[in-house]
């Protein structure tokens, strides 16, 4: 069971030292090593300055509110700010060279933060920024090591996976992640239960694509059940329900896929 | 974070103790832009006693390394930490700068 713990502070760079003090201290609680709790620290750092410089533009112009959700091995940071939507991708990569002229100091930050963390990801609306950033610990265990927002049950036979978030950008990989090391250990034969998924984007998309396509690879299948009328419009548009098999409930997946292991 | 200048012969050695992030980055802009401003062109940064560096810190002496350049000295590191030598390796400004592990053999470089 995950714990969440969180801080709310004024932006001003004098804040970052207490905010980076409470993410180690999360890293670490995590089990995570020194050294991995270092870089959470210098990208929370990094993170934080982003905001204050470029999101509120000054110090004292907004609040930070950072959670940090704790999990054996893994932690994920959540950073939220309310100001400008900061676009990432328009910050220049620092060329990796010795020509000083083509050295872009304002990006350093943000390449260290994708050099440090595991996942980062930041999802901009008009009311606040959310930037998500996980990281694990070295050789942790990757297998079932489902987060709090993925409910995972085993049914003769049959991995039930209940996805309990929006399938976007910043979910989508994890559920993914979550579908392939179940598939690379043996467990083929799925269901995404889709009763708690209010929003599919097209990474969530691309996800379930994905880890069906392994699942077939692998001799099993990949079944989604209990789609919201939204979510089941979204499939309709682009074609979808031509590719997966769409059924009522869990119940009726369950038992389609074991009749095609009975026969396998 | 604390700064301390002692003025050699040849270069100006900036000691820096403490942390060197986005709250004390302006501290070190000022000392470096001063010690340029004055003439000095060649600078050697003992960061023997910097506990922490952020990119804060990095962008400053990135900033100080272009000045200098230009009048014909240069800017040098010495003594980093593990950590810092870290961050300065994950920036990939290890290439850009020349690090002494040893202060003696640094003052002796330029």
């Amino acid at each position: 069971m995950a714990e969440t713990r969180r801080l709310q502070v004024r932006g001003r760079y004098q804040n970052i030292p207490g905010i980076i003090d409470f993410v180690n201290e999360a890293a670490l609680a995590a089990g995570l090593g020194e050294d991995e709790a270092f870089h959470c620290q210098l990208s929370v750092d990094e993170a934080c300055t982003n905001i204050i410089e470029h999101a509120y533009g000054a110090e004292d112009a907004g609040r930070i509110e950072v959670a940090c959700e704790i999990e054996p091995g893994i932690i994920t940071v959540r950073i939220v700010d309310y100001g400008q939507p900061f676009d990432p991708g328009a910050v220049p990569e620092p060329v990796d060279t010795n020509e000083l002229d083509q050295i872009e100091p304002g990006g350093i930050g943000l390449h260290l933060m994708r050099k440090l963390m595991d996942e980062v990801n930041f999802e901009f609306g008009d009311a606040h920024n959310t930037l998500t950033m996980i990281k694990r610990r070295a050789g942790a265990p990757q297998i079932v090591d489902t987060p709090e927002a993925i409910q995972l049950e085993q049914r003769d036979g049959v991995s039930i996976v209940t996805p309990q978030a929006r399938m976007d950008a910043a979910f989508a990989p994890v559920l993914e992640r979550v579908l392939l090391a179940l598939i690379e250990a043996g467990s083929v034969s799925l269901v995404v239960e889709m009763k708690e998924v209010p929003y599919i984007s097209s990474p969530g998309l691309k996800a379930l694509v994905t880890a069906w396509r392994s699942a077939r690879e692998h001799g099993g299948d990949l079944l989604l059940c209990s789609l919201s009328e939204r979510v089941r419009g979204v499939f309709e548009v682009i074609g979808f329900t031509r590719i997966f098999e769409i059924v009522e409930d869990c119940a009726d997946a369950v038992s389609a896929l074991r009749g095609r292991q009975a026969r396998a | 974070m604390e700064t301390n200048v002692i003025e050699l012969k040849r270069l100006d050695l900036l000691e820096i103790e403490g942390r060197v992030d986005s709250n004390t980055a302006s501290a070190l802009h000022e000392v470096l832009n001063e010690r340029i401003d004055q003439g000095t062109s060649n600078i050697l940064v003992d960061l023997s006693n910097v506990s922490y560096m952020s990119s804060a810190g990095l962008r400053e002496l990135v900033t100080a390394l272009k000045r200098v350049r230009k009048n014909g000295g240069d800017l040098r590191l010495c003594a980093p930490s593990e950590r810092v030598t870290d961050v300065i390796e994950l920036a990939g400004l290890n290439s850009l700068f020349e690090i002494f592990d040893d202060r003696t053999m640094a003052v002796g470089s330029f």
